[in-house]
């Protein structure tokens, strides 16, 4: 859809128009680092950084929530969710974790209501990315510094104005219902939108995910996986940072009034993830569970979305005590 | 630093040369900018992988307790695998305390001394430049390596004296702004254990914060149940942790947990006269009693 | 009716059974406290359900009654010490009221199976779903529709055995054969005595026009197979029942999966062909 301008002198009217949809959450200066938070009073979003820490799914499946609730009349309630809300300011590799995690909690016979409900009550505004990570590979994933995959809305930042494409339907009604603050983009800052994201796009180093789903099928030697372990500490810190890591638990909380239930984030690496109450595990060793982490991802997901999972974040790459990295990982699967 | 890498290599191969050992376990490059990490070394061959660089932060005595674990059923005349380590001054603190608590059979550990002059802070920390040698590193009280088999020569930290001045001017702050302080910093957790995989004492099979019958806590990131977990992480810690900051290094959220850590080692030193790793005990300060122990949280919670 | 696929619906404990002599296994009564929950459940043979207990949790645990039993679902279910929703479930009353989320999982696929011959072979307490599939095909209604049915039950011992009276029931019909075994008999088992891969042998059920259902536990199923193989069936034609630990039973949580496929959603019944894959590939 057509994209329209925003003179970046109008960025506060913006998000007071912003706050009239919902709470906003942009990116915030917090210490030496830009955190996604609820952009408040007079505070006007940063521009310039390079992402969150925290991966965009925490937004639509929170670490902890709750599902149901038991209480002494033996009634299942279920508990009120968050209202609207417009995220500004994510980047378009967490945007298009977003488009893989609406297949897995948004299918057609399952409809998850908590996700959806979050998902329908928000308006995504991301912003294109011009200073890739050397850790970065979203292009290698499907997705891109500009990629408009699981975004409404796709803002370019440029010298004194902001570029804002509308890409769903809900983008487009956002645009129109406050285009008194824009107008029609200039040439010229199209032109620079077009060297912004090819700029960034040439930045970015590759690899080779499209081969893994192949070669993943081959790979079947327990060794391969057991020293590529080795030094995992079966931490979850990959998986809790990952935008498209989706474990979770249902875990029964007695309370007071009778009980909760919570969905909190798993990870398949933790030991304990498929021990039964018998005492078996199918994955007792690191290496089966690291071969899980990447079989999941690079080989499962393909096979049943059609994607690899992964957007190419660095993530995991850049938090993994032991510095085992993904990119080396396929790598190795590859050859 | 190059010199005591080409030395630390050659006493690495000849180990294996010599079939003195199985694995051992040090650094080699990392994949990231300035960055090091944890390596298996199984045969003369991979120990030209090897590194020692200002980057080789992590506390490697935290991969000790899992090879020397015995498997469920051994085999008719099972015996340890002889496991060699690159250990930093924290590093053979833990594998002191390691081998007092039984997860380490000494004669089956080949301990190799480096010489540290403190590591780099680690790249993916916000605070602190990049090249600057690490905090943990500049209040080190025991850079050097007790009790190695093989000694790597070289001119490492001389040992910073022992003072908790952070943790002082903490235990000065009202309680108010002391509870305030601590819940900042623990609501950036995100409950995903890296803290705990990381240190080399958490080594549990079933951490108490797994257990299920009964449930000590839930893994939900709600405030009560992650101070629940570092609270009850770090009491278990007392009077074994080493100050070795790999928790900090591990934690993706930057969280301060070297506050509790400085705070347990003060503690210990205070009470017990006891520096985990590097003062003479039989065993962990909290595992034993003497008759002139203090008593002053019993009788006097607020004096020391 | 909510459309919240989390959401149990409450069912009342109608009766428990004791099955065994440990009195670690009981098979649990259910009814539904709201008629339309009990109106929309309509299960298949082989499905399972998810049953919670308030303050506890939430268990996959195969469904024991035929779809046709109306008024009431049945559950087999055994204890395990360590276990936190089993140990809570064995020790509620008659009259307590539980959680039951389901149907989930796909099924025995018994309408591809019309005018067939079917060998039906359970061990131990993995005996549950089959027993549904049996009262379901014994009913009038179905056993018309299928041609020769063998069962073939075995447990440790006599006192292992599940659903003890209603073996005795189908031993007495004479459109079905029904062989019992036990590893080890004790004083007043007059019975066989055998493995059960042993007394399949013997046994020797024809594969012609024929479809096997086996479920049991791993160290049944390895030696069952090849027997089963011998004899002629197709590996497309044995279908057996996996277990995995579960959280959602949806095909959300991550937790379930053997390959790519997820045991809650894409089986728990899958046939033999495709678990020799899973075996191939270091999965299973």
């Amino acid at each position: 859809m057509a994209s329209v301008a925003l003179d970046k002198k109008n960025l506060s009217k913006l998000v007071a128009a912003m706050r009239k949809q919902g709470t906003v959450l942009g990116p915030v200066a917090s210490g030496n680092e830009v955190v996604l938070a609820e952009i408040t009073g007079a505070l006007v979003p940063e521009l310039e950084f390079a992402n969150f820490k925290l991966p965009l799914k925490r937004e639509f499946f929170p670490q902890c929530e709750v599902i149901s609730r038991y209480d002494k009349n033996g009634q299942v309630e279920e508990p009120v969710m968050s209202g609207p809300v417009v995220l500004f300011g994510v980047r378009p590799c967490d945007t298009l974790s977003l488009s893989f995690l609406d297949k897995v909690f948004m299918d057609e016979k399952y409809k998850d209501p908590y996700y959806a409900k979050r998902r329908d009550n928000a308006l995504v505004i991301s912003l294109a990315c011009t200073a890739p990570a050397a850790t970065c590979f979203c292009m290698s994933t499907g997705g891109g510094p500009s990629s408009r995959l699981g975004t409404d809305i796709l803002a370019v930042n440029l010298a004194k104005s902001i570029l804002f494409e509308p890409v769903s339907n809900k983008g487009q009604t956002f645009v129109k219902k406050n285009k008194s603050l824009f107008r029609n983009p200039a040439d010229a800052e199209l032109k620079a939108q077009e060297k912004q994201e090819a700029d960034s796009r040439n930045k970015m180093a590759t690899v080779e995910v499209s081969r893994a789903p192949g070669s993943l099928g081959k790979k079947n030697d327990p060794a391969f996986w057991e020293g590529l372990a080795e030094t995992c500490l079966s931490c979850g810190a990959c998986t809790f940072l990952c935008p498209t890591c989706h474990c979770f638990d249902l875990y029964e909380e007695k309370q007071e009034a009778g009980s909760a239930r919570l969905r909190v984030h798993d990870a398949c690496m933790f030991a304990s993830f498929v021990r039964e109450a018998s005492g078996h595990n199918p994955r007792a060793r690191k290496g089966e569970r690291m071969r899980q982490r990447i079989m999941h991802k690079f080989s499962y997901a393909p096979e049943n979305f059609k994607t690899a999972f992964c957007v190419g974040c660095g993530r995991c790459v850049v938090n993994c005590p032991s510095n085992i990295d993904i990119r080396e990982t396929i790598a190795m699967v590859n050859a | 630093m190059q010199d005591i890498e080409k030395k630390m290599k050659a006493a690495a191969k000849k180990l294996f040369d010599d079939g003195k050992v199985d694995v051992i376990v040090g650094f080699r490059k990392g994949s990231l900018h300035n960055s090091s990490r944890p390596y298996f070394a199984r045969s003369a061959a991979d120990t030209e992988n090897l590194v020692w660089d200002g980057f080789c932060t992590a506390n490697l005595a935290t991969f000790l307790p899992k090879l020397f674990e015995k498997p469920a059923r051994p085999k008719e005349g099972y015996r340890p695998p002889r496991v060699g380590i690159v250990a930093k001054g924290c590093d053979s603190r833990s594998v002191s305390g390691l081998v007092k608590e039984n997860q380490v059979p000494r004669p089956a550990l080949v301990v190799i001394g480096m010489p540290c002059e403190g590591v780099r802070n680690v790249s993916k920390k916000s605070k602190g430049k990049k090249e600057e040698i690490a905090r943990a590193c500049l209040e080190c009280v025991s850079p050097a390596v007790s009790g190695a088999d093989i000694s790597i020569a070289g001119e490492g930290r001389k040992p910073a004296k022992a003072g908790y001045a952070r943790v002082k001017a903490f235990e000065a702050k009202p309680a108010q702004e002391r509870w305030a302080i601590f819940t900042k910093e623990i609501s950036k957790c995100i409950r995903c254990n890296a803290c705990r995989e990381a240190c080399p004492n958490c080594y549990c099979k079933v951490c108490f914060a797994d257990q299920r019958k009964p449930s000590w806590l839930s893994p939900a990131n709600a405030l009560s149940e992650t101070m629940l977990f570092h609270l009850g992480r770090m009491f278990h810690q007392a009077g074994r942790c080493v100050e070795c900051d790999a928790c900090v290094n591990a934690c993706p959220m930057g969280i301060d947990l070297r506050l509790f850590t400085q705070k347990l080692a003060s503690d210990a030193l205070e009470l017990f006269g006891s520096v985990p790793g590097v003062t003479d005990d039989r065993v962990p300060a909290l595992n034993t009693f003497k008759q002139d122990d203090s008593e002053c949280f019993i009788t006097d919670p607020e004096e020391k | 009716m909510s459309t919240n696929p989390y959401l149990p619906a409450p069912a009342r404990i109608e009766k428990i059974v004791i099955e065994n002599d440990e009195k670690d296994l009981k098979t649990f009564r259910l009814a539904f406290c709201n008629k339309a929950d009990e109106a929309a459940f309509g299960h298949e043979c082989g499905q399972f359900a998810m049953l919670s207990v308030a303050g506890a949790g939430e268990i996959p645990i195969g469904i024991a009654s035929s779809p046709l039993d109306k008024g009431y679902v049945e559950f087999t279910v055994k204890r395990y010490p360590a276990g936190v929703v089993t140990s809570a479930l064995h020790d509620l009353s008659e009259g307590d009221v539980v959680g039951i989320r389901g149907p989930l999982g796909n099924s025995f696929p018994m309408k591809d199976m019309p005018g067939k011959n079917l060998v039906i072979i359970g061990g131990g307490f993995a005996f549950t779903t089959l027993r549904a599939t049996i009262r379901w095909l014994l009913s009038g209604a179905m056993r018309g529709k299928y041609g020769n049915i063998t069962i073939l039950y075995g447990a440790r011992s006599p006192g292992e055995l599940l659903y003890k009276s209603e073996l005795e029931e189908w031993r007495k019909r004479s459109d079905v054969t029904t062989v019992v075994t036990v590893d080890k008999g004790d004083y007043a088992w007059k019975g066989r005595i055998g493995l059960v891969p042993v007394v399949l042998k013997d046994i020797a059920p024809s594969a012609v026009d024929a479809f096997c259902l086996v479920c049991g536990p791993p160290i049944m199923l390895k030696f069952t197979m090849p027997p089963l193989l011998e004899l002629g069936f197709a590996p497309e034609a044995i279908f057996t029942s996996l277990e995995r630990k579960m959280s959602c039973g949806i095909g959300k949580c991550g937790r379930c999966n053997v390959g790519s496929k997820y045991v809650c959603k894409d089986g728990p019944v899958f046939p033999y062909s495709k678990i020799g894959e899973f075996e191939d590939r270091g999965l299973a």
